[in-house]
């Protein structure tokens, strides 16, 4: 990020949407981890000002294609999209925990897609959900969708700027790595100077 | 002089654990640090009442600078201050007398520590 760019935050408030973010996450990766039996590692979360053709751009090395997504619209103080996205490979390896996968599947069948929606649904609506008690508003979700892909068909290629939170996942046994995407629009900046002001002043 | 140590990479997360503690404890001096590196080197000289540290780090984690603590520190209480309430963390948690304190931070939360430590 360039001084000369019109979004740019400062340090604080990078640092604030974060730690947020890491939060929000900590309450869903648990449920996550008690449906599979297993410890679910997430990294420290990041964020930049960013676009999807350039997220689609940095996550493509660890990604092999196709790529399977489970991605929805929230809408409240702020709004954007939320994804959960992880290399074909890593699905069947995540889903096979929950429901039997085909061995000789060339891809995730109906039922791996359902159990992907679902674990979607767990992590990226349980995210936004601690992230409005957090703050004290509500945030709408929408069902999230399933899709797959090349990275750059799941995430876009528009170039406009985005406010960008990524929370890397892996299960502990490491055959399953993958990422939570959150999306903001940057008209939601303000709402997050704000909700970071409530957040300190509910101590 | 009675001093606390703070250990979170985030600065947000540093900045409200110590505003509770101030308001807590206003006599007490707060060392913060944003990783387990820099809080070894920086508590270096003094002997701590207590520490909280945050688990996700850059680096090393929390657990493993609670062991190093504990380690540097014969008996010191330790909260391990985290989003990741994952059992498994817990279990680790308490498997090295490391009290376990989910955030969001509130008073309550840093109170209940501070009794349990006898402070």
């Amino acid at each position: 990020m360039t001084a000369g760019e019109p979004f740019a935050l400062d340090a604080d408030e990078a640092d604030a949407i974060a730690e947020l973010f890491n939060i929000g996450m900590g309450e869903p990766a648990a449920a996550l981890s008690s449906m599979l039996g297993e410890e679910v590692h997430l990294s420290v979360p990041s964020f930049a000002v960013s676009t999807h053709a350039r997220i689609s751009r940095d996550l493509a090395p660890g990604m092999v294609p196709p790529v399977c997504a489970v991605r929805g619209a929230f809408a409240g103080p702020f709004t954007g999209e939320a994804m959960l996205i992880f290399p074909e490979q890593g699905t069947l390896a995540l889903v096979g925990r929950l429901v039997p996968v085909d061995p000789a599947a060339d891809g995730p069948g109906e039922m791996e897609q359902d159990a992907l929606t679902e674990i979607g649904n767990i992590i990226l609506n349980g995210c936004l959900a601690s992230l409005s008690n957090l703050i004290g508003g509500e945030i709408a979700g929408t069902v999230p969708g399933y899709g797959s892909g090349d990275p750059e068909a799941v995430i876009g290629s528009a170039e406009d700027p985005v406010l960008f939170v990524r929370i890397d996942m892996a299960l502990a046994a490491g055959d399953a790595r993958g990422h939570a995407l959150f999306l903001l629009d940057i008209a939601s900046l303000d709402a997050f100077r704000e909700a970071i002001r409530r957040t300190m002043d509910n101590l | 002089m009675t001093t606390i140590l703070i250990v979170d990479d985030s600065r947000l997360a540093r900045n409200m654990v110590g505003s509770v503690i101030t308001s807590l404890r206003p006599d007490w001096t707060i060392v913060s640090a944003a990783s387990g590196e820099e809080a070894l080197q920086v508590i270096a000289d003094t002997v701590p009442v207590a520490a909280i540290v945050d688990y996700n780090m850059p680096g090393m984690d929390g657990i493993v600078l609670a062991e190093h603590l504990k380690e540097r520190f014969a008996g010191l209480p330790v909260g391990l201050l985290t989003a990741n309430v994952q059992d498994v963390l817990r279990k680790r948690a308490e498997a090295i007398d490391v009290r376990f304190i989910a955030k969001p931070i509130t008073s309550d939360k840093i109170r209940e520590f501070l009794a349990a430590a006898g402070q």
